[in-house]
């Protein structure tokens, strides 16, 4: 047989952007986790909170309408909505979205680890970078619509209420309420990730995750009922966040760490989970 | 079409890299070019020394599990990078993100997203190359019918059987219209019927002027669509080139030729007396002969003399053993023995 003909003609159109293509991943990857109906239910449930949280930022708003509710008190004393008040709600999104995050998480690289399906998007012009962030934007909407657009929302609702003149006096709030809730929505992505990535078992990578969390938590009260240090609190993922969230902020956190130690375990955490994620996305497998 | 000049390494050590000799034909970008490359995985060997030339129409990878084989595709692909040496196609590395829309690779992993149904399947990986929707839907249309799967688009490729799910990998493969398709073990899986309509796409593909780097363990089919072959054992390249000029380099093992004349007998005992024949089976019909020959270029020269000479009628001269797996059995499991 020969070759006889050469008809072959390269397409000449002109591409998408490269940046656009990151989203072909989160594409189906999402409509595939709202077909559970349970996960469905749960993410809704997310939002619960937030929708009694706007329904407090109402009343606090409406003077009278708490004169009624509480006749005789100081209605100016009796609520705030602060940097504390915003904090107390990232606290419990922040809960909320770890099981979201266990959820979901697992089964994004690993399914294609299993079968060796990397070579298929790794053999275009997509890098690894790519696929991560196409995974990381699944994760990162899902929870980010639970612990940043909730929160934020919240904050409009009450500037709403408030006018600009609040936010001028209230800067540190405002700027702390739109990127500390980003500081747990990479690590907790990330995490989800190499966890994935290294646990092929959907169940036993969210047990995992969970573990991870529960034994920060341990951990970080057997140090500090030895050791009675503050930095004991550097190995649980919760409190790191916690405290780096309100260092931003600028109000209290549960933790009384140096913010230094919490921003320096979070890029620490989130850098060995970039790492193990690395190690195992390779886009060929050796027989050894 | 021009061909590579045959090299084969056969009567070499395995340790001695393969040496080729190439004459001045396409230019770079009508080429893969493998120089002297090396690919270690650790203390592993992957491939050593390689050096090819691959022109456009299909080339079969022959070689046993752990030969090179799928190293060689990674390496083409981008998926790896050389340990020592440069690898090119069409005059591009492997690594610039331009090449992957002129390559399709299909891996040897049964491996697809089970939650997407066959069209979607397509029509992504086509968004992530970087088409429009449109153009992305109409390809995708355009590579199911191709493979026949129309029927099947709306449904979960988790439903797939084994040939479908190859089929639509191989659809996936084509829908961009790359221009070098390296294909591993595409016809695992495939029935009788479904491996010829594939087949058939490798040979269109080949008739516009792609290139098709094909493993297989399946030979006789390698040996029938391949315009040239690369034998691969143990990291290096032992023959590459057409199949009969392999075979005909294959000097310590004489070639088997299959003559149908009219005076066989005559044949046969003015080839011993020339020590052209070391063997040889008559057929029951009397018209014709299987021989073996040590010295195949001047047993052909002699049989003309034959001809012009004694007035001999020759219906037809065959070589017998020039397929793949002879080839493969000489110079493969030869090395595997020793």
């Amino acid at each position: 047989m020969a070759v006889y003909e050469r008809s072959y003609r390269l397409w000449k159109g002109e591409p998408t952007p490269a940046w656009t293509r990151v989203l072909t991943i989160p594409r189906y990857v999402v409509r595939d986790v709202f077909r559970s109906r349970a996960l469905l239910a749960y993410f809704v449930a997310c939002f619960i909170f937030p929708v009694g949280c706007a329904a407090f930022i109402f009343m606090v708003n409406n003077a009278e309408l708490l004169q009624t509710l509480f006749p005789g008190a100081d209605v100016s004393d009796l609520v705030k909505v602060d940097g504390g008040f915003f904090l107390f709600v990232l606290r419990r999104q922040i809960w909320l979205s770890l099981f979201l995050a266990i959820f979901v998480g697992p089964g994004l690289v690993s399914r294609d680890l299993v079968n060796n399906g990397l070579p298929l998007i790794l053999s275009r012009p997509f890098s690894r970078v790519q696929y991560v962030m196409g995974k990381m934007l699944v994760l990162c909407s899902l929870v980010g619509a639970v612990v940043w657009l909730a929160p934020v929302l919240l904050l409009a609702l009450h500037v709403n209420y408030q006018g600009l003149s609040w936010v001028g006096e209230n800067s540190r709030v405002v700027i702390g309420v739109l990127l500390a809730p980003w500081l747990w929505i990479l690590a907790i992505s990330i995490f989800a990730l190499a966890m994935s990535a290294w646990v092929r078992w959907k169940a036993v990578a969210g047990f995992g995750m969970y573990c991870a969390v529960l034994a920060g938590y341990l951990l970080s009260e057997m140090i500090d009922g030895l050791f009675h240090t503050e930095l004991a609190g550097m190995v649980n993922p919760i409190l790191v966040v916690d405290r780096a969230m309100a260092s931003l902020i600028g109000t209290e956190s549960l933790s009384q760490m140096p913010a230094a130690a919490s921003w320096m375990s979070l890029i620490v955490f989130m850098g060995l989970s970039l790492f193990l994620l690395e190690r195992k996305l390779r886009a060929y497998q050796v027989v050894r | 079409m021009t061909r590579s000049k045959t090299t084969s390494a056969s009567s070499a050590k395995p340790s001695e890299p393969a040496i080729t000799a190439h004459p001045v034909g396409l230019p770079d970008e009508e080429t893969i070019r493998f120089d002297h490359v090396s690919k270690f995985y650790g203390e592993v060997l992957g491939i050593n020394r390689v050096t090819l030339r691959l022109e456009p129409g299909i080339t079969g990878l022959v070689g046993p599990n752990g030969s090179g084989k799928s190293t060689l595709m990674n390496l083409m692909t981008g998926l790896l990078r050389p340990s020592e040496g440069e690898v090119r196609v069409l005059d591009r590395s492997p690594r610039d993100p331009e090449l992957f829309r002129r390559v399709g690779y299909l891996t040897q992993f049964d491996s697809f997203p089970s939650y997407m149904n066959g069209f979607e399947f397509i029509y992504s990986y086509l968004r992530v190359h970087g088409y429009r929707h449109v153009e992305s839907e109409e390809m995708a249309r355009k590579a199911l019918h191709v493979v026949d799967l129309e029927f099947a688009a709306d449904r979960k490729m988790g439903s797939y059987s084994k040939g479908m799910r190859q089929r639509i990998r191989l659809a996936q493969v084509i829908s961009h219209e790359p221009r070098v398709l390296v294909l591993d073990e595409p016809l695992n899986g495939l029935d009788p019927l479904a491996r010829s309509s594939v087949i058939d796409v490798f040979k269109a593909q080949a008739e516009r002027g792609c290139h098709l780097v094909i493993s297989s363990h399946i030979l006789h089919e390698v040996d029938m669509i391949s315009d040239q072959v690369v034998l691969l054992s143990g990291g290096y390249v032992v023959a590459e080139g057409d199949v009969d000029g392999v075979r005909s380099e294959v000097h310590e093992r004489p070639i088997q030729v299959l003559v149908r004349c009219d005076k066989v007998g005559f044949v046969a005992a003015r080839l011993f007396e020339e020590d052209l024949a070391l063997e040889v089976t008559m057929h029951e019909d009397g018209q014709g002969l299987l021989l073996r020959t040590p010295d195949a270029g001047r047993f052909y020269d002699y049989m003309n003399r034959l001809v012009l000479e004694h007035d001999v009628m020759v219906e037809a001269i065959t070589v017998a053993d020039s397929d793949v797996r002879a080839v493969y059995s000489y110079l493969i499991e030869q090395e595997g023995d020793s």
